[in-house]
């Protein structure tokens, strides 16, 4: 369509992984002129992190990386893409219901303007507070994962891994595969998860395919040389500067495990930064155990203007991405008369059939394997939980003396949230110790309201935004 | 049914100081707080304890400024011998830098009428600091800045211990403290006493007296009880910094550094209603302005911008009064409710207790807003 | 079940580090100054990334107890990664990509050097 970047685009495009590619093809498609941008410099988001690095000069990673993530090419291909509506190592700091999208690339700041933006920035892994965590050394599997595909680093040592959920299986699985196998996993959950009602059974059928793979890693790695651990519970990190032990129970027996790395994981939920910081309203999910943000049927938020599509309107996973893309775009045309609404349901009905497969995936693979409850009395009381700030559980648990039970005065009163993360790392983990503590719903202690900026930008990036309008002490004291 | 001699809407510093004043006369006292849903100006402020430029075409305010800036730090020591919570209280003086000339003269002007009004009451003392002085203080002065006036008696706390700490304190003095809870009905009981519903459904309170201490709400509150509380919103936004390692600055109108090392730049003023969202560019100008001031602030990283929304009457002053609408009633409101804090705790809650408002306290009802 | 072989960079010294690289020898490389060191690495890797591959104990200090630490989540969501880059302070190093003589520091001192000492009325 070729437009300058300073004109209004019809969609502004946050995220540039499954979700952001299918999501921008379709509005190609539709002829909507729209704008990618995504902080990182890659496409590809994580799932497909690096991927036309490594197709195209390690294809001996990325067989390592597995046969999906080669499948990445059908939604990876970009011809839709060009200079004017792809912005990437955009660091997106601010969105605003008007359509401004204030953004940092290369150490200056810019602003997009959009009619609607479409919100697909993914998920990000749940809080792991345990004592010990902050020490270095200790990492999460996603970042573990990261190193691999953007930077080709695997640990040499000893590496543990500790927590739940298939990512920590598959970057295991994907470590022996490179013959740089894990010292010991250490699961905080059972093995094969609940009983499956019969119901799920069937439906365990039509998935066949996917919970095969994942079993076949678990043997793999039972039969290799890896130390399996399950039902693991008060877990401690030790060591002096940096990590170099594992600590915790299993089975009635004390565990310590020598560690040159820790990899920590209880798996994902919605990225909701933006989202938040826009005020569009969220929602407990209780089946899933984490905020997501309140939708219609198509993706829009409670904000006219902001859609939020992919795993950050709720884990799905990556192959629910497009499906939910493409709803959320065909909705945003029909907002913009590019579509009536008829002709948006008719072309949203096969990604709407899609999406509820993976719905149904989805229930299935929750009441298999519910996902973990986020920890709350578990926590000792010396365990940092806000790392940005260092406040302990302990501290949170004292505001029952003084009935605080709102994250928000939580905040007030201890800092805890108000650090540069904003809470990413500790929102989930502080309100549930609220909740535990003071005998409540953790839906009514809340969640930390992000705030613009949501990334760090300078007092001098700041000024560029000004409109020259003055304020002087005098105006307000009358 | 719950039953107290008082019955607070609105646990802000106003209401919690309040209560704790009223606890101390050996009433007893609930706070009826609701939290997260409330625009909050207690977590929204810089925690100025200031007394530089008030009041100077208002003798009144400029003389319940001083009352409560004069108890202010034994009110602090007090609050935290009782709670061990400090809530930081600096008072070495405080700066208006001014951007122009012009804004110096103003300066000026004012501190010299304030000096008039105090001219019976230990004046007003000021001094007038050049670009040299200046340029000693900070890392770098804008090269516009013609000066800035320092007086003495101005200062900062840490608003959220203070918060904190009159809980606790409102907390031990036996104070019952209800949060979450949102007042949806006030009915008075035939004769003085109320009947109040609550969004907890089946929790009802009554009291003898009623305190609105609820900020902007008390607009709608006033109005349950069929008075015309005249409060309305103005927002004003701040900027947080990183921490700094050497923070030791005094404050001034442009920022303040806390106890933690950041600064808090502030703040705007926009009369939009109630919006409390942050508007990147009202954030650009603050920015703007303050980097006019002090060029070495551009390479300061934001780790927030927050909004909040002041509780302005017409002239910008507290109302303390009693509602003729509804005798035994009183509303308590200002927008500067870190300064006035000790105020809150003695006079007003004497003022409350005693059925009227003396001395500097007695001078704020609505009555003035009719003239 | 295969082991894939994947090429791993013998040749390099790596002080320190609990990773180890599988950069092929036909990889572009950088040159770029880790605390004021000339070091050699491999294009287009985070700067974190080749912080890591140094030495992956103390990247920072917590500010507010003066613990160290180093990344967590390599995603842009922990702020533990934060480092001076070519003079700019608290780049998260976790999303920026070296570049040829880029100048990376770790942020060891606890805070920023704005100014010199107290000032006094």
């Amino acid at each position: 369509m070729g437009r300058r970047v300073s004109d209004r685009f019809d969609v502004a495009i946050i995220g540039s992984g499954p979700a952001g590619l299918a999501a921008a093809r379709q509005a190609s498609e539709l002829g909507l002129d729209f704008v990618l941008l995504d902080e990182q410099r890659k496409l590809g988001g994580n799932v497909y992190r690096n991927y036309e690095h490594n197709a195209a000069e390690r294809s001996d990673l990325a067989d390592v990386l597995g046969a999906d993530y080669l499948a990445a090419s059908l939604t990876m291909s970009t011809e839709f893409l060009t200079p004017e509506n792809r912005i990437s190592g955009s660091q997106v700091f601010s969105i605003d219901p008007n359509g401004e999208v204030a953004y940092k690339k290369n150490r200056q700041v810019s602003i997009v303007t959009a009619d609607k933006i479409l919100i697909v920035t993914g998920a990000m892994e749940r809080p792991t507070p345990v004592p010990g965590w902050t020490l270095p050394g200790v990492m999460s599997v996603g970042a573990a994962q990261t190193l691999l595909k953007s930077s080709a680093l695997v640990p040499k040592g000893r590496s543990v891994f500790v927590g739940s959920g298939p990512l920590t299986l598959l970057v295991a699985h994907q470590y022996l595969k490179l013959g740089n196998p894990p010292a010991a996993i250490v699961f905080t959950g059972p093995l094969f998860g609940h009983r499956a009602p019969a119901r799920s059974m069937f439906r365990a059928l039509r998935f066949s395919g996917r919970l095969a793979k994942g079993f076949a890693w678990l043997i793999q790695l039972l039969l290799s040389k890896v130390d399996v651990y399950t039902n693991a519970c008060d877990v401690e990190i030790s060591g002096d500067s940096r990590a170099t032990q594992v600590h915790f129970h299993s089975k009635s027996k004390t565990i310590s495990l020598p560690a040159d790395g820790v990899f920590l994981h209880e798996g994902v939920v919605p990225d909701s930064m933006l989202a938040m910081s826009a005020n569009c309203e969220y929602v407990w999910n209780s089946a899933q155990k984490c905020w997501g943000p309140k939708l219609d049927g198509w993706g829009k938020t409670t904000v006219e203007s902001i859609y939020v599509a992919g795993d950050s309107a709720g884990i799905l996973g990556a192959h629910a991405a497009a499906p939910s893309a493409q709803r959320a775009v065909l909705s945003i045309a029909a907002d913009l008369g590019y579509l009536d609404q008829g002709e948006r349901d008719r072309q949203g009905a096969a990604p709407g059939a899609a999406l509820k497969r993976e719905q149904d995936f989805r229930e299935f693979l929750d009441s298999v394997f519910p996902p973990p409850s986020q920890p709350g009395n578990d926590i000792p009381d010396q365990t940092i939980v806000c790392r940005c700030e260092s406040v302990t559980a302990g501290q949170i648990r004292a505001l029952a003396e003084l009935d605080c039970a709102n994250i928000g005065q939580a905040k007030a009163y201890t800092r805890c949230g108000m650090g540069p993360c904003q809470g990413r790392m500790c929102g989930l983990s502080v309100a549930q110790i609220i909740a535990d503590s003071q005998k409540k719903r953790i839906e009514d202690i809340g969640h930390f309201r992000g705030r613009t900026p949501i990334r760090q930008i300078t007092l001098g990036d700041l000024a560029i935004f000004s409109t020259n309008k003055g304020f002087s002490i005098l105006d307000r004291e009358k | 049914m719950s039953s107290y001699d008082v019955v607070i809407i609105g646990g802000g510093v106003v209401g919690t100081a309040i209560g704790c004043g009223l606890l101390q006369r050996g009433r007893s006292v609930a706070i009826i707080d609701r939290g997260a849903t409330a625009f909050r100006a207690s977590l929204g402020n810089q925690g100025m304890v200031w007394r530089q430029l008030k009041g100077f075409d208002d003798k009144n305010y400029a003389r319940l400024t001083k009352l409560a800036v004069d108890q202010w730090s034994d009110f602090a020591t007090e609050l935290a011998a009782e709670t061990g919570i400090d809530c930081a209280y600096w008072q070495n003086g405080g700066l208006s830098v001014a951007a122009t000339e012009t804004e110096l003269d103003a300066f000026r002007n004012i501190l010299d009428k304030l000096g008039e009004l105090f001219v019976d009451d230990g004046g007003f003392e000021y001094e007038e600091f050049g670009r040299a002085k200046l340029e000693s203080m900070y890392p770098s002065i804008g090269d516009d800045v013609p000066g800035a006036i320092y007086t003495p008696y101005d200062g900062v706390c840490n608003p959220l211990s203070l918060l904190k700490a009159l809980h606790k304190a409102f907390k031990s003095r036996n104070g019952r403290y209800i949060a979450n809870t949102r007042v949806d009905a006030i009915v008075r009981d035939g004769g003085s006493g109320y009947h109040i519903q609550t969004s907890n459904g089946s929790a009802t309170f009554t009291c003898e007296k009623l305190v609105l201490a609820a900020g902007l709400a008390n607009k709608k509150l006033g109005a349950l009880l069929g008075a015309d509380v005249p409060v309305s919103p103005n927002r004003g936004q701040i900027l947080v910094t990183e921490r700094l390692r050497d923070f030791d600055f005094l404050p001034c109108n442009c920022f303040r550094p806390n106890e933690e090392g950041t600064l808090l730049i502030g703040a705007s003023s926009d009369d939009i209603g109630y919006d409390d969202s942050v508007d990147l560019h009202v954030a650009g100008n603050i920015a703007k302005g303050a980097i006019k001031l002090f060029p070495w602030l551009a390479k300061l990283r934001v780790i927030r911008i927050w909004a909040a929304l002041r509780v302005m009457s017409p002239d910008g002053k507290p109302i303390y009064q009693e509602l003729e609408e509804s005798p035994g009633t009183f509303v308590a409101t200002c927008h500067s409710g870190i300064t006035l804090t000790p105020v809150h705790m003695n006079q007003v809650a004497q003022g409350i207790d005693e059925g009227f408002f003396r001395d500097e306290v007695g001078e704020f009802g609505m009555g003035r807003f009719n003239v | 079940m295969r082991v894939f072989s994947v090429t791993k960079l013998a040749n390099l010294e790596w002080a320190d580090s609990m990773f180890e690289t599988l950069h092929a020898p036909k990889d572009k490389m950088v040159t770029v100054l880790i605390d004021g060191e000339k070091v050699v690495v491999p294009a287009n890797v985070s700067a974190a990334a080749a912080l890591l591959m140094q030495n992956d104990s103390t990247f920072r200090l917590s500010p507010v107890t003066g613990e160290p630490r180093a990344p967590f989540c390599m995603n842009g969501n922990c702020y533990e990664c934060l480092v001076t880059i070519d003079d700019q302070p608290d780049q998260q190093g976790c999303l920026v990509e070296v570049e040829d003589q880029m100048r990376i520091r770790r942020q060891i001192e606890l805070f920023r050097d704005y100014q010199s000492g107290p000032q006094s009325v």
